[in-house]
This record gives structure tokens, C-alpha cells and sequence, in this order.
């Protein structure tokens, strides 16, 4: 019987698939983030103008003809190679049988932020520097932010709802979230979701060098000393389908996703606002029907800036009142940078596997607690803890804001 | 007509890019006072760094709370860049 548009389907991640600073596959995000070391590294890149700060966490090894064929790498930009590569490898761990009444109706949903801009960089400067008189044939299908999805969908043959979602910081995870709400209702019977981002070219440097929220030193979430974010790229694929499914088929879920809240503060186009946040993870919480105690550990949106980090504390005390002081959280971007539209993937794929292996990765390059950001953020050491539900937030500019809300697969 | 000072140009430079009419803007208004927010903020260091062709350091902007502080930083930048500029020349002058 197929699923109706009403049903409440229980929906489980199958499969994961990461690029990271740490390199290709889920198994080195994880070694690295549980185990406390951060990516982050001086840049390596040459670029034509000066740069006020040093560091980024960037996948410096990637040779992208080792991952991608050659007849496809003229038609894809680095993010879109990303969003490939890491949906190959989640969609192979989840065991899948893409048969063709799955490939007919199966979700791709991707988030990205900058899309692959670079090639709309490197056309510009061709044009306005070097008068020439002609960009490259490829400039646009190069650069649309859906282009990650729809090589996706080439590659395996999935023709169902597809698109792209871009909110900034918060791409990733308002992707997630409508797959995870499509493969619920029965709109579709599994979803490709996650997010894939490459901000490493000149202009996005300096745009962000621009608003002076660039760390010179290194990320410190939460710590008296944090001095900004620190960008990283990537890519995070999750498979997500029906328990029922999961199960029919002997597959073992990595963890449920249970929940999803959004929201707009409507206040500021950059200063974020602690209603927002709070309103988004009420949402995920009521989404999922857990009781705020039943929350162990918060993947942070934690970016190190000095407004976010406090709000974000704020917010996560209001949310929960005195089950704040219970709460573990911690940012990740500590190690793994801020990867804004793949973030949310990165960190919805820390928080699944912080459920399924028992350990918490921790804030790294803690230094001293800030009296505004008092929540126990797992300073620098992984931590053991079985916890039975965990948020994931995303806060992105533009005051849009998303959560997830997942729980471990017993 | 004399030359502007470094005040008078600062003054002029957050009149512009707040667009507020220049009278408003006086030495000791506050950053609250003028409606000047972070982004306004940004945009004003933007313009300065344009304005007298320095660089303002990140760090050293977020010291500043008023535009007394402001106009000072910028004179020791500018102060700064002169100096450098006078050991470059005087450097480059004897081997000639």
C-alpha cells in the first residue's frame, strides 16, 4: 500500500556521507571531531590580493580527479563535486537498493550558500581586468546553487522532487528538514538531503573579511577569547527513509530524525535576535514530541562570534529553563570551520553519530569561560555520554532560523 | 577655504553614509545618538579606510565607542603611514 499524504511516518538516517577538512568519508570527520582536533590550518590557497586573516579549514589534499570523472569535472564546480561525493558514499552505506520505483519518486533536497561562484569570479576578472569580451560557456550551469542537487540526481537516476535550499548558515539544515517532513508525510519514499559548500576563492574572502567577523587567532566557541568564525568547506549527505523500510530491508538506522522547527527573527539583517532561536527549537521540540528533559546534548549553531555565542546561551536558558544546566552542548565548527551551507549537514551527521557511538565531541581551542556563555560546553575533551535526543541549530543572517531534532535508534 | 582636518572629514564621512544631514554629526555625538548600529559601523570603517586610504584593524575598530576615539586612531594611522612613507623615501634616497 502506498503512504498516504497524512501519514506520520517514523524516519530514520540510513546513511551518511562527509567531506571535510578532514578529507573524504565519514569515518575522518568522526575520528577527527571525536577525538578533539580541530582542521583548522593556515590557508594554502594564492591569491591575487592580500588577506586579513590566516586560517581555514579546507580540504587541502582534494584532487578532484580522484573522486570525479573526468568527462563530468568540466560540468561541476568544487561545491557541486562535494555534494556528489558525499551522497555517493551515503547513499553506498545506507545499503540501499535504488530500484526503479524508488529512483522515480526519491527526494533530493541540498542546501548551499555561495553555490559555485567561483567560476562567475574568475569570468569576471576575465571581463573587467583582462577586456576580454566573453565568459565561459558553462558559467551558469557552473554556478547555479541547485547544480549540487541536480548531479545528484544524474548520477543515480532520481527523478523526484528536487531543489535547492539557500538560507545562508542555516542551507543544510532547513534542507534536512524538508526532507525529513517529506519523507514523513509520504511525499517521497526516501530523501538524498544535506548540504555542500567550497567559500574558499578571493571575493568570498574578502566579502567576509569585510564584515569583520573573521578570527585572525582560531575559533574558540563559547570562550572568553573568541575573537570571530573561522570558514571551513564541505560536504554532508544524509539518507533518510521510513522506519518501516529500514527495517522490511534489515537495515540497522544510525539514528531517528524525529524533529524540525524554523523561524525568522524579523528583527536585523545580521544581529541575531534570542526569540528567533528560541521560537525554532520550541518548534523542533514540539515537532518531535520529546519533553525538553528528554534533550541530552545541543550541537550548537556556535560560530565564536562574540553576539552569536552569547545569544545562542541566552536562548538555549530560556528554552529549557533549569534543564539548561544538564544540558551538554558544544560547537563543532571548532574543528571542522563554518562551512555556511554545509554546515548544518556537517553537524546533523556530529550530532546522529554523537547518538549512535556515545561520545560527544567537544568545543575545541577552549581557553576561559565567559560569564555570558555559562552552559556546559564540553571545553576541549570528548565526553562519554549516552544521551537519548540531541538538537542541531542553525542560526543563519538574515535572522532565519533552523533545528533538528534527532534520537538515538535503540 | 582651508584645508580639512582629520575631524571634519570623519564627520563627513558618518554624515554620508548614515545619510543624515552633516549638522546633525558633532564630535561628541554618541554612536547611539545617531542611530549608528554594527552594520553601520562597518560601513563607516569601510568608507573611512576609502576616505584616508589606511587600513583599520579589526581589533583596534572594536576599541572604538565614540568619535573622539575615532578621529585620534585615525591620526596615528595616519601619522603612522607618513612615517613609513618618509623611511621609505629617506631609504631609497642616499643610494641614488
Amino acid at each position: 500500500m502506498s503512504p498516504s499524504l497524512t501519514s506520520t511516518n517514523r524516519v530514520v538516517v540510513t546513511g551518511t556521507g562527509v567531506v571535510s577538512a578532514f578529507g573524504k568519508g565519514t569515518d575522518a570527520f568522526w575520528r577527527g571531531i571525536s577525538t578533539g582536533t580541530s582542521a583548522i590550518r593556515p590557508l594554502t590557497g594564492t591569491y591575487v590580493a592580500p588577506i586579513r586573516f590566516n586560517n581555514g579549514a579546507e580540504y587541502a589534499d582534494y584532487v578532484p580527479e580522484e573522486h570525479i570523472d573526468a568527462k563530468d569535472l568540466s560540468f561541476m564546480e568544487r561545491f557541486a563535486q562535494f555534494a556528489l561525493i558525499a551522497a555517493r558514499e551515503a547513499i553506498a552505506s545506507s545499503g540501499l537498493e535504488l530500484t526503479p520505483e524508488l529512483r522515480e519518486s526519491a527526494a533530493v533536497i541540498a542546501g548551499s550558500c555561495l553555490g559555485g561562484r567561483p567560476i562567475e569570479e574568475s569570468g569576471y576578472y576575465e571581463l573587467f581586468h583582462n577586456g576580454r569580451t566573453r565568459v565561459h560557456p558553462f558559467t551558469i550551469p557552473l554556478s547555479m546553487s541547485n547544480a549540487g542537487a541536480s548531479h545528484i540526481c544524474m548520477a543515480f537516476g532520481l527523478e523526484g522532487p528536487s531543489y535547492a535550499i539557500s538560507t545562508a548558515c542555516a542551507s543544510a539544515t532547513h534542507a534536512i528538514g524538508q526532507a525529513f517532513w517529506m519523507v514523513r508525510s509520504g511525499a517521497a519514499p526516501i530523501a538524498i538531503t544535506g548540504g555542500s559548500e567550497a567559500p574558499f576563492f578571493l571575493g568570498n574572502l574578502k566579502a567576509w573579511e569585510a564584515m569583520r567577523v573573521i578570527s585572525k587567532d582560531t575559533c574558540r566557541p563559547f570562550s572568553l577569547e573568541r575573537s570571530g568564525l573561522v570558514l571551513g568547506e564541505g560536504a554532508a549527505m544524509l539518507v533518510l527513509e521510513t522506519l518501516d523500510s529500514a527495517l522490511a530491508r534489515g537495515a540497522r538506522p544510525i539514528a531517528e530524525i524525529v524533529g524540525f522547527g524554523m523561524s525568522a527573527d524579523a528583527c536585523h539583517i545580521t544581529q541575531p535576535a534570542a526569540t528567533g532561536a528560541v521560537r525554532a527549537m520550541r518548534g523542533a521540540l514540539r515537532d518531535s514530541r520529546l519533553a525538553p528533559e528528554q534533550i541530552g546534548y545541543i550541537n550548537a549553531h556556535g560560530t565564536a562570534t562574540e553576539a552569536n555565542d552569547r545569544i545562542e546561551t541566552a536562548a538555549i536558558r530560556e528554552t529549557f529553563g533549569a534543564h539548561a544546566d544538564k544540558l551538554a552542548i558544544s560547537s563543532t565548527k571548532s574543528m571542522h570551520g563554518h562551512a555556511l551551507g554545509a554546515a548544518g549537514a556537517l553537524e546533523a551527521v556530529a550530532s546522529i553519530l554523537s547518538l549512535r557511538c556515545g561520545t560527544l565531541p567537544p568545543t575545541a581551542n577552549y581557553l576561559t569561560a565567559d560569564p555570558n556563555c555559562d552552559l556546559d560546553v564540553i571545553p576541549n575533551e570528548p565526553r562519554k555520554a549516552h544521551v537519548e535526543a540531541c538538537l542541531s541549530n542553525s542560526f543563519a543572517f538574515g535572522g532565519l532560523n533552523a533545528v533538528l531534532a534527532f534520537k538515538a535508534y535503540a | 577655504m582651508s584645508t580639512p582636518t582629520v575631524q571634519d572629514r570623519v564627520l563627513k564621512v558618518i554624515a554620508t553614509s548614515k545619510r543624515i544631514p552633516l549638522e546633525t554629526v558633532t564630535p561628541d555625538s554618541s554612536f547611539e545618538s545617531l542611530g549608528i548600529d554594527s552594520l553601520d559601523r562597518l560601513n563607516i570603517l569601510f568608507d573611512l579606510e576609502s576616505e584616508f586610504d589606511i587600513e583599520i584593524d579589526d581589533e583596534q575598530a572594536k576599541q572604538v565607542t565614540n568619535i573622539h576615539q575615532m578621529v585620534d586612531g585615525i591620526t596615528q594611522l595616519l601619522e603612522a603611514k607618513n612615517a613609513a612613507k618618509d623611511a621609505a623615501s629617506g631609504a631609497s634616497s642616499p643610494a641614488e
